[in-house]
């Protein structure tokens, strides 16, 4: 249960999310909520770990480049992450499907924009070894520039299930990640991944070799390390 | 008077509101500092210089009264756990001498009240300075000392500081930066 004016917003597997003022700020509040079939204090520990990890992975995005909900308050009382919400955004999900759905002159550049827009905001995650782990478009917004209704500045939202790792086999898989996500929400963009793939390599040269062949690698065998043999 | 009062509302399961004032031009910051230490007073005495925007005080403001609520403060008073919020230290008075008041001349202070609680009011007429509004702030900031303290040295130029120093603020029991 959540305080006074806040409604759902959202229900997942892990959390609730709640829309609402806090602080004089429109609000997430991302809520984890208990699991039964858990010890009551493995349930609490576990519930601890992962807040502190997505808080983590939120704040360390923002010291990379990379534009994140700003944390209003992080409470393992009371289980919640308090964090900005994007009053004027959509989802790039959406943004793609708006684009699709009504085709102009300037879609295609439209598009190639965004994803070279993601493409580096990736990178800039991987840089600073962040893995986000679920790299889809319904996790990324575009806020709306107030002046121009022009979509300017990507944010990246639910580091829930990221964590810190520098080797390359863990961005090969957050890649791999995007890429079947576009598969199967995007199949109308067939070389949205690969645009995004050009602004990844193009923001650095950093490691990239490495990174991009263990990105092939997982390509050809799947997400998981086969345990055959 | 009042009219230089700045009021937030904090969580509000707390009940309690944030009063921000803003002085300059103090004489007596030696009293008020006393008056604060020896707990006559039942506020906090914050250096301008490293706040950027009011909403930083709300946040570690906020999240001192939560402490207080769920008793798990670090230090001994909810006013001392605001200044330490403020800080991204972990060093308890360190942290209290950075941004806590010294020699200033200007101060902003800062109290916890609930509505029927008008203790404020006579503690603001001792202080022996000007108050000024608090859209006034941004000409005490000193934004090279802020960057310094919340270690912003390596930001691109188009970075949100208000972004990072909150969300810094809110992390700072189990993030290293």
């Amino acid at each position: 249960m959540c305080s006074n004016d806040f409604k759902i917003l959202k229900q997942g597997a892990e959390a609730k999310l709640y829309l609402g003022n806090y602080l004089g700020k429109p609000t997430v509040i991302k809520e984890r909520f208990k699991k039964k079939y858990r010890h009551p204090d493995l349930d609490e520990s576990i519930t601890k770990e992962r807040i502190k990890n997505e808080a983590r992975s939120i704040v360390r995005a923002k010291v990379a480049g990379v534009k994140t909900p700003s944390l209003y308050l992080v409470d393992f009382e009371r289980r919640r992450i308090y964090m900005q919400y994007f009053e004027h955004s959509v989802t790039v999900k959406d943004f793609i499907i708006n684009i699709k759905k009504k085709y102009t002159d300037d879609s295609a550049a439209k598009l190639n924009k965004v994803a070279r827009i993601i493409g580096e905001n990736v990178r800039k995650l991987h840089i600073h070894n962040i893995i986000h782990s679920d790299l889809t478009t319904s996790n990324m917004l575009l806020v709306k520039d107030d002046e121009k209704d022009i979509n300017q500045e990507l944010v990246i939202i639910d580091f829930g299930l990221s964590y810190i790792d520098t080797r390359a086999e863990d961005k090969g898989v957050d890649l791999y990640v995007l890429e079947r996500a576009l598969i199967s929400t995007h199949n109308d963009c067939p070389d949205l991944f690969s645009k995004i793939l050009e602004g990844y390599k193009a923001y650095s040269n950093t490691n990239i070799k490495e990174i991009l062949h263990k990105f092939e690698d997982v390509r050809a065998r799947g997400r998981k390390r086969t345990m055959v043999g | 008077m009042s009219d230089y009062q700045y009021t937030s509302y904090l969580d509000p399961e707390l009940k309690t509101s944030l009063k921000i004032f803003l002085f300059k031009n103090v004489n007596n910051v030696d009293d008020i500092r006393k008056n604060i230490i020896g707990g006559v007073w039942k506020c906090a005495a914050i250096k301008p210089s490293l706040v950027l925007d009011p909403f930083q005080v709300i946040v570690a403001a906020n999240r001192a009264a939560i402490a207080e609520k769920f008793g798990n403060m670090i230090t001994k008073t909810v006013h001392s756990e605001i200044i330490y919020n403020l800080s991204i230290s972990k060093n308890i008075s360190q942290s209290l001498k950075k941004f806590g008041i010294d020699q200033d001349e200007s101060l902003l202070l800062c109290f916890l009240s609930t509505d029927d609680d008008n203790e404020f009011e006579s503690v603001v007429k001792q202080v022996d300075g000007e108050q000024c509004p608090l859209t006034e702030l941004s000409r005490y900031t000193d934004i090279k000392q802020v960057k310094d303290v919340y270690k912003l040295g390596s930001v691109g130029k188009d970075t949100d500081l208000l972004d990072i120093i909150v969300s810094r603020i809110v992390t700072k029991n189990f993030v290293t930066f």
